[in-house]
């Protein structure tokens, strides 16, 4: 395939990677808690999809509820599971977010089904057609708009709007932003509503390329969401973005130059330049943090 | 009294940073609370604005019990802090940092108006990131940003450290200002000079323990104010 | 008799393995061959747990990657034991010759580890350089690099089928040797020198590299030890399963050890197996309700998933009621003994009387030089220009108000923090540019500003890591310890001692790294005047018995004028005064700086709606 063309695929890609990426950030910005269950608000909206289509309801309505679901998800995982450990250690909060991810695709494995099940795209979404000679397929198309929207929509938010203010200062000064009389719990849920928001947003899309829906379907991108935040440097939410353009860069490209034969090891020399990187710099490739040497 | 504490104990990690303090201050006063370093001023105030909680003691805003409250409620109440070291959102403008002080009050663009009035250096430093103002300007954004919410007791701790001599005469003038508007302020400072010539009542405070609260000019003279730091005299 | 740490505790875990063993025994007597599957099973998952404990416990660094190691065992013993004419079917292009070796079964399991081991070796070399974030990343990266490999090199690994026809194992002895194998390493680790040193860096990285500790070090030796086991619990796995595929080596094993370690408590090796314990047979109980039996004539309905949300949900109530684990750090002669004691209340509590204190040794003779020194922090000059001197013998004084670059000075000279410019000598030798543990072995020890003790370690245990890196002996630990008064409470956790208690044992750690100079920040911070007397007490004599040169930053001027022999004053990063107490006490630089000046120069202050008084003469 042509260089255009897995340019397209790199941007698309890594644009699902960076809404990821970024939802995780937001809240590690704010709370230091690393969100192992964000991986269920893309299953938790995805599924929510497969309803909308086993109750034969247009495109429209799935992708609006599944943004619903994803928002009312995060806001009630913040509520139950992390408000009560809310100043425990970051390996506390770790393996929280990890129970929580567990229980809730054992919960879809018991009451929905362990299986896949397919959830049919709209054929306008499966359809490709020629822009510049190159073949761009509405679903790519659809990834890039979304991510530019999105990413516009949240710098926005964060540079205008007073909560966005209010989340910047929490993430460098938790206690200064309470002293200018900020409630502590609706920044940390706004956070989490947005993470919620980028979620669903990456589940539509990812769903719109894999069409199927399973109870594990969010292990796989949340850790790649958690490698592009870490690569970005935790904490900094524009660096979240460029490690998910990185890594979705990454990843493409080695499936495009890799010869046949070695395809299989993508995923593994992933992970080795992932690692290596992380030697050279472990604070992330924006990361800020002073190291104290040991 | 505007504020009244009692008997207030604070402890910070295994010590116990304040000790049984008591103070109050009265509407329209100025207080300071003097000291050596360490002595647990800051911790005072942290307790007595909510971001500590304080093992035993109480504190009462305009009569009524704040002891245990979230801060951003106590500070809604009408209590500006100006922390120690400023804590300023470097990351943000100094529009910003005045912005987010806002409550979302009707009015407040006004009151952001009239402190931009009042501190012109900021209208013209309005955008810039707050983590390159100077000594002085970052003092004038803290206080500005504790002002715009129209607080009716307003905490400063060490409003002079880390400042200029000079920038520091211009604080403390600014105090005074405050002052002279009627502003109720308690005011925490290890410059002990500038601090009680512009209060009018002083507190001691050392190893935890505070003492005083009698009018600040008895404790101008040099050798007795080396003796309640030191209590002996170097 | 009383037994030595280390053989109590190995003592402990042999009774431990040792219970399970006969609870296993007669569980499976009463059940079959199924039975007997699931206690093997158990135990080597108690192996496997073991393993992520040694480094998880005692480093406090997460490992996602752990089960990689397992894998790589696993597939040792299967390549290598399996009949190569199956191999002939499986992996027939195998390299290296491969496909005719056959090993001996206990042959094979003892490559398995030692090839583990080597693995452990070279992935250590990168993964104990990072902590925290990184760290987790990179043994997930090594995780899924080992599972790619295992799925795509499938001439060596039989790709994603796996492999099978290696021997297998029926009888549950073999699991429960290896469990007792894993816990004596486990448990001979932690009573190390090396396990105890780790330990410290778990609690307070920062002062475990104050106090000379090689983070890297020990956490390196740590993994590779933890590897070898991981891969012990890897090959015993595939050798009862019967199979190695690379999907059973990955996300799901690696949650459910993570899961078993920390409901037990995971710096502790009996709270991993008491973890795997639980873990399992919660999990087995939840498979079976989950296969709809039938209770009191009723027929359950089927429902899949149920271990899983049992997993989850364990993992998440430990996490909000008990983060800590089960038995938190405790072993089970720790258990036992309190038991004990508890049983016992009519017995003195305590041991034999306390031996003569020996006399603390004498430290060689040193001078530490401070030349010039700046410090910049991004436009921010904390210290600059400033020049100091201590010899053995000598206490001196570092005082100046609040931001004047006292702790970061003492932060530079410790090598917390590098110097932008000047230079910093012991004796000649070049300091400044040392990593704190470096600084630390030759001989600059330090206390800091908001104590830093190895919290969960006892009293004994805190003194102890600092002995070890000096090379002090037992008894001199025992004189440190009666010195500081701290005998009495040496068996208690540092974080539960009193504050005045923790001072004296920060202060007895520092002693007994055998230092030439002792840096000490701000040590009557929270002291009334009575404990503050006592400290210049104890300061004074440490300088008569043990004659190394002392540097005390504080606030206490007092104290300071009373206890040391020069000072040096500074303020807003200048020195701006030096000489004796007295010299000092007259500096009118020195008065100022504290109490400020009048307003100078600009305006006067607002009058005050008071009478005039009296303004007192300029100094």
């Amino acid at each position: 395939m042509e260089t255009g063309q897995q340019i397209l695929n790199a941007i698309s890609l890594g644009g699902i990677y960076a809404l990821l990426a970024l939802g995780l950030a937001i809240v590690f910005s704010i709370l230091h808690l690393i969100n192992f269950a964000h991986g269920e608000l893309i299953t938790l909206p995805a599924y929510a999809m497969y309803g909308m289509y086993l109750l034969g309801l247009p495109w429209v309505a799935f992708a609006a509820i599944s943004i619903l679901v994803g928002v009312v998800a995060a806001l009630a995982m913040e509520r139950i599971a992390f408000r009560p450990v809310r100043d425990a250690s970051p390996a506390t909060l770790l393996l929280t977010s990890l129970g929580l991810s567990i229980i809730i695709q054992s919960l879809l494995q018991m009451l929905i089904s362990p299986r896949e099940r397919a959830v049919p795209q709209p054929d306008w979404l499966l359809d490709s057609f020629e822009v510049a000679g190159l073949r761009v397929q509405a679903v790519q198309l659809l990834a890039i708009g979304v991510t530019i929207v999105s990413l516009v929509a949240l710098t926005l938010i964060m540079q205008r709007t007073r909560m966005g203010i209010a989340m910047r200062a929490a993430a460098e000064d938790f206690d200064a932003t309470r002293l200018m009389g900020i409630s502590a719990n609706r920044v940390i849920a706004l956070a989490f509503a947005i993470s919620g928001l980028l979620a669903s947003l990456a589940a539509i899309l990812l769903l719109a390329r894999r069409g199927t829906v399973h109870p594990s379907m969010g292990l796989l991108p949340v850790l790649k969401a958690f490698v592009a935040t870490v690569l970005g440097g935790f904490g900094s939410l524009a660096g979240a973005a460029v490690g998910g353009f990185l890594l979705g860069f990454l990843e493409v490209a080695l499936r495009a130059w890799l010869p046949q034969d070695v395809a299989g090891f993508t995923e593994g020399i992933l992970f080795a330049i992932v690692g290596f990187l992380l030697f050279l710099r472990p604070n992330g490739l924006f990361g800020r943090a002073e190291v104290v040497r040991a | 009294m505007l504020l009244a504490v009692d008997g207030l104990t604070v402890r910070y990690g295994p010590v116990e940073a304040v000790r049984s303090a008591t103070l109050h201050v009265e509407q329209g006063e100025t207080v300071a609370l003097i000291g050596p370093n360490g002595a647990g001023k800051t911790t005072f105030l942290s307790a007595v604005v909510g971001l500590l909680s304080p093992t035993t003691g109480s504190v009462a805003f305009d009569g009524r019990e704040i002891t245990g409250m979230r801060t951003e409620s106590i500070v809604r109440l009408g209590i500006g802090l100006v922390p120690e070291h400023r804590r300023l959102f470097r990351n943000l403008t100094v529009r910003e940092n005045l912005e987010i002080a806002a409550p979302g009050r009707d009015g407040e663009e006004e009151d952001r108006e009239r402190l931009l009035e009042r501190f012109p250096i900021l209208r013209e430093r309005s955008d810039q990131l707050a983590g390159y103002l100077s000594g002085g300007e970052a003092q004038q954004l803290a206080v500005a940003r504790a002002l715009v919410a129209r607080p009716r007791l307003l905490l400063l701790d060490e409003p002079s450290l880390g400042l200029a001599p000079l920038i520091v005469d211009e604080v403390f003038r600014l105090i005074g200002e405050l002052r002279e508007q009627g502003t109720t302020i308690l005011l925490v400072e290890q410059n002990a000079y500038h601090a009680l010539e512009v209060a009018d009542r002083a507190y001691v405070m050392r190893t935890g323990e505070l003492e005083g609260g009698g009018p600040a000019d008895a404790l101008l003279d040099e050798q007795e104010l080396l003796r309640a730091y030191l209590g002996g005299g170097l | 008799m009383r037994l030595g740490p280390r053989a109590a505790a190995v003592l402990g875990g042999w009774g431990l393995i040792g219970l399970l063993a006969a609870g296993a025994a007669l569980y499976s007597a009463t059940g079959g061959g199924a039975r007997e599957q699931q206690v093997t099973i158990l135990l080597v998952y108690v192996v496997l747990v073991v393993g992520l404990q040694i480094f998880v416990g005692n480093s406090g660094v997460f490992s996602l990657g752990h089960v990689a190691l397992a894998a790589v065992g696993a597939y040792t013993v299967a390549i290598l034991n399996a009949d190569p004419q199956l191999k002939e079917i499986t992996i027939e292009n195998a390299p290296f010759g491969l496909v005719e070796v056959q090993l001996p079964l206990a042959v094979a399991v003892a490559v398995a580890v030692v090839v583990a081991a080597l693995f452990g070796f070279v992935s250590g070399l990168a993964i104990t350089r990072l902590a925290g974030l990184a760290a987790i990343i990179v043994t997930l990266a090594l995780l899924v690099i080992v599972r790619n490999v295992a799925i795509n090199w499938d001439e060596l690994s039989g790709g994603a089928e796996g492999l099978y026809g290696f021997s297998t194992i029926d009888s549950m002895w073999w699991a429960v040797a290896a469990a007792l194998v894993a816990v004596t390493v486990a448990l001979l680790f932690r009573e190390s020198r090396l396990g105890l040193r780790l330990q410290a860096s778990r609690e307070d990285d920062l002062a475990a590299a104050a106090m000379g500790v090689d983070i890297r070090r020990s956490r390196f030796a740590a993994w590779i030890v933890s590897a070898a086991v991981a891969g012990l619990g890897g090959a015993l796995f595939a050798l009862i399963v019967g199979t190695v595929t690379p999907d059973e080596y990955y996300l799901h094993l690696t949650l459910l050890t993570l899961a078993m370690l920390v409901l037990g408590g995971m710096a502790s090796v009996t709270g991993a197996v008491l973890g795997a314990v639980v873990v399992y047979a919660g999990s087995e109980v939840m498979a079976d309700i989950g296969e709809g039996p039938v209770v009191a004539g009723f027929d359950l309905p089927e429902i899949v998933g149920l271990p899983t949300l049992f997993l989850g949900v364990v993992i998440l109530a430990v996490m909000i009621v008990r983060p800590s684990g089960l038995v938190n750090d405790r072993e089970l002669h720790h258990l036992v003994g309190s038991l004990g004691r508890r049983l016992s209340r009519g017995r003195p509590a305590k041991t034999a009387p306390a031996p003569a204190p020996a006399q603390l040794a004498e430290r060689p003779r040193a001078r530490l030089a401070v030349a010039a020194a700046t410090k910049t922090f991004q436009g921010l000059t904390a210290v600059n220009d400033v020049s100091l001197e201590v010899a053995s013998g000598e206490i001196i004084g570092l005082i100046g108000p609040n931001g004047a670059g006292k702790t970061t000075l003492i932060n530079a000279i410790s090598g917390v923090v590098p110097l932008s410019e000047g230079e910093i000598t012991l004796d000649g030798d070049r300091m400044n540019g040392l990593p704190p543990s470096r600084v630390a072995r030759r001989g600059i020890a330090r206390t800091f500003q908001n104590i830093r003790l190895f919290g969960a370690l006892s009293v004994r245990e805190n003194v102890a890591v600092t002995a070890g890196v000096a090379g002090t002996d037992e008894a001199e630990v025992d004189a440190i310890l009666h010195r500081f008064r701290l005998d009495a409470v040496s068996d208690r956790r540092a974080k539960t001692l009193a504050y005045g208690q923790q001072r004296d044992l920060e202060l007895a750690r520092a002693v007994a790294l055998r230092p030439s100079v002792l840096l000490l920040d701000e040590p009557s911070a929270g002291m009334n005047s009575v404990e503050t007397e006592r400290l210049r007490e104890q300061l004074r004599r440490l300088r008569e018995d043990v004659g190394c040169g002392v540097i005390v930053v504080d606030h206490d001027l007092a104290f300071i004028m009373a206890l040391c022999d020069r000072v040096y004053v500074m303020n807003e990063g200048r020195l701006i005064s030096s000489g004796t107490p007295g010299e000092v006490q007259q500096d009118p630089a020195v008065v100022k700086a504290y109490l400020g000046t009048r307003a100078a120069g600009g305006a006067p202050p607002p009058p005050k709606a008071a009478p005039p008084r009296a303004v007192p003469p300029a100094p």
